[in-house]
């Protein structure tokens, strides 16, 4: 009778692991041909988040920004990664219209500096928190007076490094209802490290995204 | 100390205000990081080193028979523990003092306008501080440095000690060399 039940539960153990491999390899196989590229992602969604390749995330970065710009669509760069003033010059060397942006420095801000020498720049005060960092976004959108606006966060996990999970998690937050209230047509854009997506907050916002673009 | 090709290319192209992350291995790591010092101090940056990896005295010695110009460089020593600074030496005794190291570069920078600074190694430093922290620390010495319109170079010996501390530092340098 033992050997029986033995039996009975290797065989219905054996079905289930084959019907689990089975759905996985299925899933996997309509993520992959699912998977579309940015240009269609940010066509058909409001809120994309990008996994960019480690080496060259910054390269990756401004050239996504580039297609932003060159498509009509105008700007709230916010900055986690670098000060503006070293921003601008990669986007000068790069000949993106900087008119077209207004920047938010919180790298400086986070280190306790204050940006300087920007003219799109909204300042912050040293080591922001995170309702300031709200309201400036929201102010930076405000200033944007055309139809098609986006809000490029150039690095989650940047911000993790100064700020605890609840604060990110409510600033995204903020940042998708702000995207989906709005009538007109804002975009949000979010930038993470391929090799960073596994953190466990990333894998949260991953699931509220319209859309997840590898590069 | 031998000639290698690729750094001195991705050196030559080196210009104020780039971040570097100079991944090496552990039987290179200290010809690497002479060569980069003595290329950058050929083209006339003055460098502040920050060593975790060997002494002050050890390093003179090296260098010294590197032919490297040991006046073009500011030590911040994190290994020996010595109350007294030297003509070119600040004594931290301590890893995980990161604040300390912080308020030294600060000051070091003011030495010169045209300078880098290295940190030898970030995998000697993660042996005495949490991946979390050290991140956060090389963020704000990154923004700090190009704010200042210096180099910054950050040496990793091995990359497999910790891969989520790698890829931050990596997403936020412009330049990973890997020797």
């Amino acid at each position: 009778m033992i050997k029986k039940t033995k039996n009975v539960a290797k065989k219905l153990s054996k079905k289930t692991i084959t019907t689990v491999k089975k759905k996985v390899t299925t899933i996997r196989a309509k993520s992959k041909t699912n998977t579309l590229t940015f240009e269609q992602a940010i066509k058909k969604n409001n809120i994309v988040l990008v996994e960019l390749p480690t080496k060259d995330y910054m390269k990756q970065a401004i050239i996504k920004l580039k297609t932003l710009v060159n498509t009509g669509y105008t700007g709230v760069y916010i900055s986690f990664q670098r000060p503006i003033d070293n921003l601008l010059k990669i986007l000068k060397k790069e000949d993106i219209d900087t008119k077209k942006l207004v920047f938010v420095d919180v790298a400086s801000s986070m280190c306790g500096g204050i940006s300087k020498n920007a003219v799109q720049c909204i300042p912050l005060a040293p080591n922001v928190d995170m309702d300031d960092l709200i309201r400036v976004t929201y102010l930076a959108l405000d200033k944007l007076k055309e139809k098609k606006r986006f809000i490029f966060i150039d690095s989650l996990t940047t911000i993790a490094l100064h700020k605890p999970l609840s604060d990110i998690m409510r600033y995204s937050e903020f940042l998708m209802t702000t995207v989906k209230k709005d009538e007109q047509q804002v975009l949000l854009v979010l930038f993470v490290a391929a090799d960073l997506r596994q953190k466990r907050f990333i894998k949260d916002i991953a699931l509220r995204v319209d859309e997840v673009v590898h590069v | 100390m031998k000639r290698n090709p690729v750094l001195k290319k991705e050196l030559k192209k080196l210009s104020d205000a780039d971040m570097v992350l100079l991944d090496t291995d552990a039987k290179t790591a200290f010809d690497t990081v002479m060569l980069t010092v003595k290329s950058l101090t050929a083209k006339k940056y003055f460098g502040i080193i920050i060593t975790a990896n060997r002494p002050y005295n050890t390093l003179i010695e090296a260098y010294n028979k590197a032919g490297i110009d040991i006046n073009k460089l500011f030590f911040v020593d994190c290994v020996t523990k010595q109350e007294t600074p030297g003509k070119n030496v600040l004594f931290i005794g301590n890893t995980t003092a990161l604040t300390n190291i912080a308020i030294c570069i600060d000051e070091c920078l003011q030495l010169s306008t045209k300078r880098f600074v290295l940190i030898d190694s970030i995998t000697t430093m993660l042996l005495h501080n949490d991946a979390g922290i050290l991140a956060r620390f090389s963020h704000n010495l990154l923004t700090k440095l190009r704010m200042t319109k210096a180099i910054g170079i950050l040496v990793t010996v091995d990359k497999n000690i910790n891969k989520e501390l790698y890829a931050e530092l990596a997403q936020l340098c412009d330049i990973v060399i890997q020797i």
